[in-house]
């Protein structure tokens, strides 16, 4: 490992002691368990029952609402179509971010802190506000077909609201600060030298990104993907309003099932396999190595 | 004109509320603070001006808000159960009041409780003695006049005008999440030859329709039919009227079959230690002075029999709700015991049917 | 030159991308017609004074309890993420997945939860967590901290232990090492998970609903309730405002401190 522990010291003969680094972990651990864990456990435990009405559930435990979801050709659609949403989003905000966390993290202007504010100035608005407000802009009669029937580059307007391209490009735009601050700063640790000896070395632009920049940068790559695709695949305000009820994901259906229906087993067994499928995924994403360098 | 008659309606309103204010001889006190679990936005507005103020001046209780929806209310309510509940009165639409009373999370209050009580019409006193109506509104047809002119398409008079080939793309339909959403499946259900019973065959008939778009609530619908994505929707009274009076060329139709009754009910809760004075509130919200503030503000319709006569001297306000007791005959009630037993079946169905297409 | 081009040309797009909605919502607020017309039929400030006090309020309850998440999440982040970032225990890669696991729950499903588990607590403790700002607080650092914790390890990734070691060395105490290096490194990222933290704690809607209520209640619920009934312009100007309000801030801390230093100097 690259990263030395100072604080370790060797002891021969000892094969196993417990980390000195579990002990300042156990503060937030314990916190993160009693806030979170306890009465995320408590809820999902709900779907080993039947509902028996309204936010009620019967006493018998019973695997029948795992059962009926994995066997459901109709709900693993839904999964798929959940993590196709997630991939999509996750891919539109990293093509669209680096190029913005390159310029932040490198530029000498003084505008760089108006630019950050601009990142996260979409999020300053409420989700619901900021949601309806694409439709001015995305529907039949809005802004970008107005301008792109204007220009005589569509013959008629393109449907980019109440479907799924509009969750896409509503959760692009909701994400991107996210993943746009996350790459800022791992770019910032790398030193700007690196590039210029690449170009001094004869390396064009793409050369140097593809082979000094991109490994450099991959832990926070995938860590800034990782925290996109969890909040895409979460999102349910989003898919629901921008994509006109249309497009099912997991997490509607989950609000839908917590909300409307109050079936707490159903919602809790799509909980509990989302969560499960993130947890296995972030795990085999922290695997990732280049070179020396551990994904954080 | 509309503002001048708007102006003396509200000046009679106010004066009416401020000699109710006035009236109190001595400021009474107390240490009891009511929770109410209301919807918030414009409607706790109203109660809080019409009802909680002169209340809280009168009787020294004060009052405390809970904004939400109302199955959030109802979840919240249910998890109580063998606690004291978060609320001492509950708003809630007629079809959750239902569930919660099946939930039994919700007490009772008769006549002998309530002396506004007697003056309701009585669609909107519950049968089993549970919390009546304080509003009626009704769930029919929004569709925009422009539009439906430009595209030679005459008005629509029924709900099977909505499946007009001509519609394709531009209907909205809303989901079970709402109160026309459950009023357009009961619908849709008549229309294939069944009832609340047979929600399949609604939901075959529903999906046969070419939406635009799925809007789970008010605020979606709304800025598709201002920006014209949506042509026609079933949708209530009041949002429609409100985006009229903004000058949207939109108009609201009952269609023949009938339209659908929607009510909102105040209820006190099962475990509430303040039960008389919750009542002595909800009394309130019965009377005159609350019913017609609703009536200008929102609009919603009166439940309180006593205002026909004043309501109708004001036709231009009378217009936007169900009004009279020939108004109310055009409405139909929809079963909710029944209507509920299937709810996850049904929003099974729709999921799979309409949902993911 | 083309180059630059292309770099600006995407810059631009991005930017124009991230900032059309708010900038339909600012110029929608001074919209004299209908709200969400476009194009807008007239100007007019009215809707800023129409704004009603409840707003204020509830945007109050929101700044306390964003600054408090924001500060918790960073307090309880920072030393997770040194922990997992160079302890060496078993596990260590399933205890990393399962703190940034609440972002991967839909935070209706967290606020359902949470509001059963207050119960509960009443039960043991016959204190009431729903409909308090501490309740609040505490449902927001569901999420609050994975965030902190998250970029503060991003920011850990390439950290030179030779700083530290030379502090040791030249005599400081673990704890001096640790607020005179470690920390100054960190900063941008600890920062920046604070911001996340504040952000998303000002937008949630759905913890918020059912943990809060009465006076606890937030604008992004106030917001919400409003729009149900109507939507009107000063749910627009209320937005606007708060972008508004952001930005001079942001320009006051500029002025005042430097966000340079805030969020760190470029290589």
């Amino acid at each position: 490992m690259s990263t030395t522990d100072v604080e370790r010291i060797e002891r021969p003969g000892r094969p196993w002691r417990a980390d000195p680094w579990l002990w300042i972990l156990l503060p937030t651990l314990a916190v993160f368990g009693l806030i979170f864990a306890a009465p995320l456990v408590d809820l999902v435990l709900l779907s080993f029952h039947r509902m028996s009405g309204p936010a009620q559930v019967g006493a018998a435990f019973t695997l029948a609402n795992y059962r009926a979801f994995v066997t459901d050709p109709f709900y693993l659609a839904m999964l798929l179509r959940t993590c196709g949403l997630g991939l999509l989003v996750t891919l539109g905000c990293l093509i669209a971010g680096y190029p913005v966390a390159y310029y932040l993290a490198r530029t000498p202007s003084r505008w760089r802190g108006l630019a950050l504010f601009l990142v996260i100035a979409p999020l300053l608005v409420s989700a619901i506000v900021r949601n309806i407000g694409w439709f001015p802009l995305l529907s039949q009669s809005g802004a970008v077909n107005w301008v792109l029937l204007k220009l005589g580059l569509i013959a008629s307007p393109l449907s980019l609201i109440n479907n799924f391209t509009g969750v896409v490009i509503g959760l692009i735009h909701a994400l991107l600060p996210f993943m746009i601050l996350t790459l800022t700063t791992v770019i910032q640790r790398i030193e700007g030298d690196l590039e210029e000896a690449a170009a001094n070395l004869g390396a064009g632009p793409l050369q140097t990104f593809w082979r000094v920049l991109l490994p450099l940068s991959l832990p926070g790559v995938v860590s800034g993907s990782l925290l996109v695709f969890a909040m895409a695949i979460s999102a349910y305000t989003t898919p629901a309003i921008l994509g006109g009820n249309r497009v099912l994901v997991m997490a509607t259906y989950i609000a839908q099932q917590f909300r409307t229906v109050l079936n707490y087993p159903a919602g809790g067994t799509a909980s509990a396999l989302l969560l499960v499928f993130a947890i296995v995924l972030t795990v085999l994403a922290l695997q990732v190595r280049t070179g020396e360098e551990r994904v954080p | 004109m509309r503002l001048r008659v708007r102006n003396l309606f509200c000046s009679t309103l106010f004066l009416v509320g401020s000699l109710a204010v006035s009236s109190v001889a001595a400021v009474a006190q107390s240490s009891v603070t009511l929770q109410i679990g209301c919807y918030g936005g414009a409607f706790t507005d109203v109660e809080q001006r019409f009802v909680a103020e002169p209340f809280t001046a009168r009787t020294g209780i004060k009052v405390t808000w809970i904004n939400g929806n109302p199955s959030d209310h109802l979840a919240k309510l249910i998890a109580s159960r063998g606690r004291p509940a978060p609320y001492d009165i509950v708003y809630l639409d007629d079809d959750i009041e239902a569930e919660a009373i099946n939930a039994g999370v919700l007490g009772k209050s008769g006549a002998a409780d309530l002396p506004n009580l007697k003056f309701l019409y009585p669609q909107a006193i519950n049968k089993d003695g549970y919390g009546p109506a304080l509003n009626f509104y009704s769930t029919g047809i929004v569709y925009n006049v422009e539009k439906f002119k430009a595209a030679g398409i005459p008005a629509p008079t029924s709900w099977a005008d909505l499946w007009n080939p001509k519609l394709a793309g531009h209907v909205g339909v809303p989901t079970l999440e709402n109160t026309m959403g459950h009023a357009f499946l009961v619908a849709a259900e008549h229309l294939a030859g069944g009832d609340e019973s047979t929600p399949e065959k609604g939901i075959d008939k529903i999906a046969q329709i070419k939406a635009q778009s799925y809007p789970g609530s008010s605020p979606v619908l709304d800025p598709l039919l201002r920006s014209g994505d949506v042509w026609v929707a079933p949708w209530l009274n009041g949002r429609t009227w409100g985006l009229i009076d903004r000058g949207v060329p939109l108009a609201f139709v009952l269609p023949k079959e009938g339209g659908f009754f929607g009510m909102t009910t105040i209820s006190v809760t099962a475990t509430t230690p303040h039960r008389k004075e919750a009542l002595a509130f909800i009394n309130d919200v019965l009377g005159p002075l609350a019913q017609l503030g609703m009536a200008n503000q929102i609009p919603y319709g009166p439940t309180n029999r006593l205002l026909a006569s004043v309501v109708a001297a004001y036709p231009d306000m009378a217009k936007k709700f169900p009004s009279s007791t020939e108004d109310l005959a055009k409405l139909k009630l929809i079963n909710w015991n029944v209507f509920h037993q299937q709810y996850p079946h049904v929003v099974d169905l729709w999921n799979r049917k309409i949902a993911s297409k | 030159m083309i180059r630059w081009l292309a770099l600006r040309g995407t810059l631009l797009t991005v930017f124009a991308f991230l900032l059309a909605p708010v900038i339909i919502v600012v110029a929608d607020s001074f919209n004299g017609g209908p709200a969400l017309s476009f194009p807008p039929t007239s100007f007019t400030t009215q809707w800023y004074g129409l704004i009603k006090p409840s707003f204020f309020s509830a945007l109050y309850v929101s700044l306390i309890v964003a600054s408090c998440t924001a500060l918790l999440s960073v307090v309880f982040g920072l030393p997770a993420a040194l922990a997992l970032s160079r302890g060496r225990f078993i596990g260590r890669d399933a205890i990393n997945s399962i703190l940034l696991s609440p972002l991967v729950v839909p935070a209706l499903v967290t606020g359902v939860a949470l509001y059963q588990y207050s119960l509960s607590f009443w039960d043991l403790t016959h204190v009431a967590l729903g409909g308090t700002l501490i309740g609040l607080i505490v449902g927001h650092l569901t999420f609050g901290i994975p965030f902190g914790i998250r970029a503060i390890l991003v920011g850990h990734a390439r950290f030179e232990p030779a700083l530290e070691e030379a502090a040791l060395n030249l005599g400081a105490t673990p704890l001096q090492t640790f607020w005179r290096v470690t920390v100054p490194i960190l900063r941008p990222s600890i920062v920046a998970g604070g911001v996340f933290a504040f952000v998303m704690s000002l937008d949630d809607v759905p913890i918020a609903l059912f943990m809060g209520g009465g006076d606890a209640t937030t604008l992004p619920v106030q917001i919400f309730t409003t729009v149900e009934f109507d939507f009107g312009g000063d749910v627009m100007a209320v937005s606007a405002l708060i972008v508004g309000a952001s930005a001079v801030l942001m320009l006051l801390l500029d002025r005042l401190i430097g966000l340079e230093q805030l969020f760190g100097a470029r290589q």
